[in-house]
C-alpha cells in the first residue's frame, strides 16, 4: 500500500495537532459538564462515560457467548453424557479427562465415572459442544469469573459441572474473594 | 498581651537577619507544601481523572476511607502508603549508595530549582523588604537550567548502576534526548529575554506588566492597530509566539512525558528505572510531575506575564481594576489567583497533550530537535535581534 | 545583606528538600520487607536469562550527540550574557559581532547536517 501523501499544512504538524487537542478537550469539557450535573443528581452518570462499574453492574452477555461448561442431565438427574470421548478428542487444549464405566441401563452403553475439565487449560473454543452427539455438554452458564488461590480450584469435576448454579464454587477450592 | 507583641516587634526590628531567616523558613515551608502537594499528590490524581474524563471513562475511584471515595483522591494516599511499605530492592551487583543517590538527585534538583521562582512581589515586614522568592538570584532562569542539567545525572546514574542492559539503554536514550533539547530550551527562551534584558524572573514579570504591545517596536507603529494594541499587555507569548511554541515543546521533551517519553515508555519500552521499586520508583515518577509544575511555572513567568492581570494595576498601597479603586488586599489576592490559574491551565494543557498525542519515534525526536527546533530557534533569535536593533 | 539573605534562603530550602527526600527513601528502606531470592536478584530481562556483560558498547551516535550538545550548549551560554548585559550597550556593532559568532556555529551545524551527523535512521 503506498504511503498517503501529506499536504503542506499537514506536514506543518501543528494545525493537525491542534485539531486532535480540540477533539480531546471537547470530550473533556463535555464529560466534565455531565459529571458535574450527575454529581448534583440532575442526570445519570451514563452520559459522561461508557464505563460499566463491573462487580456491581454487569454487562448483559450475548446468548451465544461461550462461558464455562456445564453437563446437562437426564430426567432422573444423571448426566446425559455417554463417555464417548468425542469432546476429549476434539479438544485442542487437551483439557477434558473422562473415565468411562458401564451404565446399569442396558440401553445405554457407558457413562462417565469421572468427567474433569481443567479450566486453566481451556481455550473456550466450544469444539467440545460441537462434537457432543448427545447434547450433554454446553457452554451457556454465563460464568467467566474463574479465579482461585491454587490451580486445583480450576479443575472442575463431574459433580460440579452438573451443578445448575452458575456462580457456584467447587467445594475443594478456596475462592479468591475470601476477603469479602 | 500588648507588651509581648511590643517586645516581639522590638526584637524583630533590632535583628533584621532574624526577620529574613524566619521569612526564609516560612517561604520554604510554603514552597515545599506546594511542590509536594501538587507534584506528589494532586498531579497523579489529575493524570488519572483527566485522562478518564477525556476518554469517556470514570477513572480510579475505588480507594475509600470509611466508605468515602472523594472522587478517587485517596488513591494517592494509598499509592504513598504502598510506596513506603514496599520492598526497597537494590540489585546485588549495583552499588547501593549510587543506586539510592540516583532518584534522590533526580527529584531534589528539580525541586531545588523552585528556589528562584517568584510567587509574588515584595512584602514589608518590620521594616524589612522580603522577596516572595526563596532565593532571588539575579541569574534566575540560568539556575533553573543548571538544576535541570543536574537532574540528568540522576537518570544517568540510575541506568548505569542498575546492572541491567535495558536500564543502560534507557538511560542512554534519556540522556541523548534531554541534552539535545536542553540546547533548544535554552535557545528558544532567548528571544523573549531579548525584550526583558534580564535573567531574573521578577524583572521579566515587571517588564511584561510595565509594557503593552503598542510600545513594542514595529507593532506599535502599525497605522490602525497601534491604538488597539496599546490595550494588550506585552506578554512574552504575544512577542514571541514561535518562541513559545518551541519552548513549550522542548519542555515536554525535557520532562520526558508523552509524546516524548522514550526514555521510560510506560508500558512498552523498558526504561532506566526498571531496577527500582517502592518509594525510589515513585520518586522517579514524582520528579516527572515536579518538573511539569516547574515548567508550567516558568512558562507562566516568561511568556504569560506571571501574576499580571490585564486591567489590574497595583500601586503604592492602592489597587486599580479597570479604573475602579479596590482594597489593596483584594488586588493582591487577584494577582495571586491570576498566577495560580495560569499555572493550573498549563498543568491541564500538559496533561491534555500527554493524553492526546501518540509517541514519537526516536529518530523523529532527534530530527525534530536538531534539524527543526534548533534552526528555527536560531532564526527566531536572529530575526528578533535584528528587528530590535533596527527599531532603535 | 541581600546576598546573605539569598544564600540563606537557598541553603534552607535545599536542606529542607534534601531532608524531605532522604527521609522518604529512608522510611521505605526501613519499613519495607526484605525477601530476597536468587530469581529476584537476577537483572530483569523480561524472563530470559541475561547473557554477557551488562556494560557493552553502544552506538557512536550517542557520543556524537553529546559532542554536538557541548558545542551548542556553550554557544547558548555565550548568548545569555550577550543578550542580557551587553546588548543595550553594543547596538549595531554587537549585532555584527554576534552575527559572526552565530554564523560560525550555523556553518558548523550545516556541515554536521550535510555529513549526516544527525541521522538516526
Amino acid at each position: 500500500m503506498p504511503k498517503p501523501k501529506m499536504t503542506f499544512v499537514e506536514r506543518l504538524y501543528l494545525p493537525e495537532i491542534s485539531k486532535g487537542l480540540a477533539l480531546t478537550s471537547r470530550h473533556f469539557f463535555r464529560n466534565l459538564w455531565h459529571h458535574s450535573l450527575a454529581s448534583l443528581g440532575l442526570e445519570s452518570r451514563d452520559r459522561a462515560m461508557v464505563t460499566i462499574a463491573y462487580p456491581e453492574v454487569r454487562r448483559p452477555y450475548p446468548l451465544v457467548a461461550r462461558s464455562r461448561h456445564r453437563l446437562t442431565k437426564r430426567e432422573d438427574g444423571s448426566p446425559k453424557c455417554v463417555a464417548c470421548m468425542m469432546c476429549a478428542t476434539a479438544c485442542p487444549a487437551d483439557c477434558i479427562f473422562i473415565e468411562a464405566e458401564e451404565h446399569p441401563d442396558p440401553a445405554i452403553e457407558k457413562r462417565p465415572r469421572h468427567f474433569d475439565i481443567d479450566m486453566s487449560k481451556c481455550v473456550y473454543c466450544g469444539f467440545c459442544v460441537e462434537a457432543c452427539p448427545e447434547d450433554a455438554i454446553r457452554m451457556d452458564t454465563g460464568s467467566f469469573e474463574l479465579a482461585y488461590f491454587d490451580r486445583k480450584g480450576l479443575v472442575y469435576d463431574k459433580e460440579f459441572l452438573l451443578n445448575d448454579d452458575p456462580h457456584a464454587v467447587p467445594a475443594h477450592a478456596e475462592p479468591l474473594s475470601r476477603g469479602n | 498581651m500588648h507588651t509581648a507583641l511590643d517586645s516581639l516587634n522590638a526584637a524583630m526590628s533590632a535583628h533584621p537577619l532574624l526577620v529574613q531567616a524566619l521569612a526564609a523558613v516560612a517561604k520554604t515551608v510554603f514552597m515545599m507544601t506546594v511542590v509536594m502537594l501538587i507534584g506528589g499528590l494532586i498531579l497523579s490524581w489529575v493524570e488519572r481523572k483527566q485522562s478518564a474524563i477525556m476518554q469517556d471513562r470514570i477513572g480510579a475511584n475505588r480507594a475509600a476511607i470509611l466508605g468515602v471515595r472523594a472522587w478517587g483522591l485517596f488513591h494517592n494516599l494509598a499509592d504513598a502508603a504502598k510506596g513506603i511499605l514496599k520492598e526497597d530492592f537494590i540489585p546485588p551487583d549495583a552499588n547501593p549508595f549510587l543506586h539510592t543517590l540516583a532518584p534522590f538527585l533526580a527529584v531534589s534538583t528539580a525541586v531545588v530549582a523552585f528556589a528562584v521562582l517568584p510567587f509574588g512581589g515584595t512584602v514589608h515586614l518590620w521594616g524589612q523588604s522580603v522577596d516572595l522568592t526563596i532565593a532571588p538570584l539575579p541569574i534566575g532562569i540560568l539556575f533553573v537550567w543548571a538544576m535541570m542539567g543536574m537532574g540528568v545525572y540522576g537518570v544517568v546514574l540510575a541506568g548505569y548502576v542498575s546492572n541491567n542492559k535495558f536500564s543502560l539503554l534507557g538511560c542512554l536514550r534519556a540522556t541523548a534526548q534531554v541534552i539535545s533539547y536542553e540546547v533548544a530550551t535554552g535557545l528558544t527562551v532567548l528571544g523573549a529575554l531579548l525584550f526583558y534584558r534580564s535573567l531574573d524572573f521578577r524583572d521579566m514579570v515587571a517588564w511584561q506588566m510595565g509594557h503593552n504591545l503598542g510600545q513594542v517596536p514595529f507593532l506599535g507603529h502599525l497605522p490602525d492597530l497601534g491604538a488597539v494594541l496599546a490595550h494588550i499587555p506585552a506578554w512574552g507569548v504575544f512577542l514571541q509566539p514561535l518562541g513559545f511554541v518551541l519552548f513549550f515543546t522542548a519542555t515536554i521533551v525535557e520532562m520526558t512525558r508523552i509524546p516524548f517519553d522514550l526514555p521510560e515508555g510506560e508500558s512498552e519500552i523498558i526504561g532506566y528505572n526498571i531496577e527500582y521499586s517502592g518509594m525510589k520508583f515513585m520518586i522517579f515518577m514524582m520528579s516527572e510531575f515536579v518538573e511539569s509544575l516547574l515548567f508550567a511555572w516558568v512558562i507562566v513567568l516568561v511568556f504569560f506575564g506571571g501574576w499580571s492581570l490585564p486591567g489590574l494595576h497595583l500601586g503604592d498601597g492602592v489597587a486599580v481594576l479597570f479604573g475602579h479603586a479596590l482594597p489593596y488586599a483584594s488586588g493582591v489576592a487577584l494577582e495571586a489567583a491570576a498566577m495560580a490559574l495560569k499555572i493550573v491551565f498549563f498543568l491541564w494543557f500538559q496533561m491534555l497533550v500527554r493524553w492526546s498525542l501518540p509517541r514519537f519515534r526516536y529518530d523523529q525526536i532527534m530530527h525534530l530537535g536538531w534539524k527543526i527546533m534548533l534552526p528555527l530557534a536560531l532564526a527566531n533569535l536572529a530575526v528578533t535581534g535584528v528587528l530590535g536593533v533596527l527599531a532603535r | 545583606m541581600a546576598f546573605t539573605v539569598t544564600v540563606m534562603g537557598l541553603l534552607i530550602f535545599a536542606a529542607a528538600v534534601a531532608a524531605n527526600f532522604a527521609g522518604m527513601i529512608l522510611t521505605s528502606t526501613i519499613l519495607g520487607p526484605k525477601r530476597r531470592n536468587s530469581v529476584k536478584d537476577q537483572p530483569f530481562e523480561c524472563g530470559s536469562l541475561p547473557v554477557g556483560p551488562t556494560h557493552t558498547r553502544f552506538h557512536i551516535r550517542f557520543y556524537l550527540t553529546a559532542i554536538l550538545f557541548l558545542i551548542f550548549d556553550i554557544e547558548v551560554v555565550f548568548l545569555y550574557p550577550f543578550i542580557t548585559i551587553l546588548r543595550p550597550e553594543l547596538g549595531v556593532t554587537g549585532l555584527w559581532i554576534m552575527g559572526a559568532f552565530l554564523a560560525v556555529l550555523v556553518f558548523g551545524l550545516a556541515y554536521e547536517w550535510r555529513r549526516g551527523g544527525m541521522e538516526w535512521d
